[in-house]
């Protein structure tokens, strides 16, 4: 009992040492992928409260900027309204889908984001009490931003498309080609898609738009374009590297998808593994 | 008592310093200037290992809370503050020097500040960047992040401490 004693005072530093680190080391493995405790993230409202707080003493660097890319925005919505009016006026017909769209987007601000991370992570000035649920779809006019990480009352937290392993299913517009997103950690203005066949010719600056296959986001969204591919020499894929337009470093408004039949198609998609299963 | 206020207002002061300027400087290559490591340097020189440690974890995870890092931070800084008797043992035996206790000698007192603290941070970002990264295919580009930001981090922190704390600790 004495020496387990002396042992135990000989090595209680590292003791102590060992449970802090396993408690960090488990914290950190096991909110990885899938949020489980929600306090311990910038939404809390201490925190959220106080990057918000220092948001509005900063973001009137970025106004003009910000105000600039709405206009250009709110232009290019100008001209589609007025293309789709003349299609209208030539075409009569009633459609009873109109009014109960499947789509939502709520815009929202960022209140901080980081980037020079090997995950990165966005937090946003909206949360479940606007209607933000977990693995939502957020976008801008220029490319997909990332996927709803966690949710707090009044803010929540975005997993950006500069993190490894997003997988946010995309393809290349032209051929239908498609494959994965991922980034290696290295250039916040490129990205990587994984899994595209080599076999499948590509060329340089064609644009690629997400693939909408797993509901988050809709079909046909801007990613970025292909700036450059080469052959994986092992494995008969090609290497992509696409080009972000948006800047993520100064990001400011942004948009999140509410996708109303998003239950529908997880049910969907659901009952068809199981059918395959059973074949 | 006016000790431990002083250190809890620089406690704060690194907290907020880091996470509302230093994570939003851009360097490129994931570079990142992590000053936390500074406040381990300088708290007093025969304090007790326990509180360190403990001291670390907090200002880790409050760090981790703002960042949605979970416990990344908190274990990198409680593994420096584990290592930091054994650094202090290793590079400068015996000496009280961060309290500028050698007034003859400033100037080599500050090197060894200088190289503690480079030890200290390397360390950490050791800890930190091959924590993050979780994977050994990207070993040349961790690497590489290793030890840019700890170039970097180094130069923040020195600058930090020859400009608010060398003076106020010689006092």
């Amino acid at each position: 009992m004495k020496d387990l004693i002396a042992f135990l005072k000989k090595f209680q530093l590292f003791m102590l040492f060992a449970a802090l680190q396993i408690i960090a080391i488990y914290l950190y493995v096991s909110n990885y992928n899938t949020p489980h405790v929600k306090f311990i993230t910038s939404t809390n409202s201490i925190s959220g409260a106080i990057l918000e707080k220092s948001n509005e003493l900063t973001q009137f660097i970025n106004t003009p900027l910000a105000n600039r890319e709405l206009q250009e925005e709110n232009q290019k919505l100008r001209a589609e309204i007025d293309r789709l009016k003349i299609i209208m006026d030539t075409v009569q017909f009633r459609d009873t889908l109109i009014g109960d769209s499947t789509l939502k987007y709520i815009p929202a601000q960022v209140i901080y984001s980081t980037y020079n991370k090997r995950n990165n992570y966005i937090t946003l000035n909206r949360g479940s009490d606007d209607g933000i649920k977990e693995g939502m779809g957020v976008f801008t006019d220029k490319a997909i931003v990332g996927v709803v990480h966690s949710v707090s009352k009044s803010y929540c937290l975005v997993k950006s498309v500069l993190s490894a392993k997003i997988y946010i299913d995309v393809k290349v517009e032209k051929n239908g080609a498609y494959g994965l997103l991922n980034w290696d950690g290295i250039q916040p203005r490129r990205g990587q898609i994984d899994g595209i066949s080599s076999d499948i010719t590509l060329e340089k600056w064609s644009r690629v738009v997400t693939r909408g296959a797993s509901g988050v986001f809709p079909e046909g969204l801007y990613v970025g374009k292909i700036s450059s591919f080469k052959r994986d020499g092992a494995k008969s894929m090609w290497n992509i590297d696409i080009w972000y337009e948006e800047d993520f470093r100064r990001l400011t408004n942004v948009y999140i998808i509410k996708n109303n039949k998003k239950q529908e198609f997880v049910k969907l998609d659901e009952s068809l593994t199981e059918e395959e299963r059973q074949e | 008592m006016i000790y431990l206020f002083r250190y809890i207002i620089g406690a704060l002061l690194i907290v907020f310093s880091q996470v509302l300027i230093f994570n939003r400087i851009e360097l490129g290559l994931g570079t990142c200037i992590m000053i936390s490591p500074l406040f381990i340097m300088v708290l007093p020189f025969r304090m007790n290992l326990v509180k360190i440690l403990l001291i670390a974890f907090l200002i880790g995870s409050i760090i981790d809370v703002f960042m949605s890092t979970y416990g990344l931070h908190a274990s990198a800084m409680v593994f420096a503050a584990y290592i930091r008797p054994s650094l202090f043992k290793l590079i400068a035996p015996n000496e009280d020097y961060i309290r500028g206790n050698d007034a003859n000698n400033k100037y080599s007192s500050k090197m060894r500040f200088f190289i503690l603290l480079l030890t200290l941070v390397l360390m950490h970002n050791l800890w930190f960047f091959i924590l993050e990264s979780f994977a050994l295919d990207e070993f040349v580009f961790t690497s590489l992040r290793i030890l840019l930001s700890t170039v970097a981090s180094t130069t923040v922190a020195f600058i930090i401490f020859l400009l608010f704390l060398l003076k106020t600790n010689v006092e």
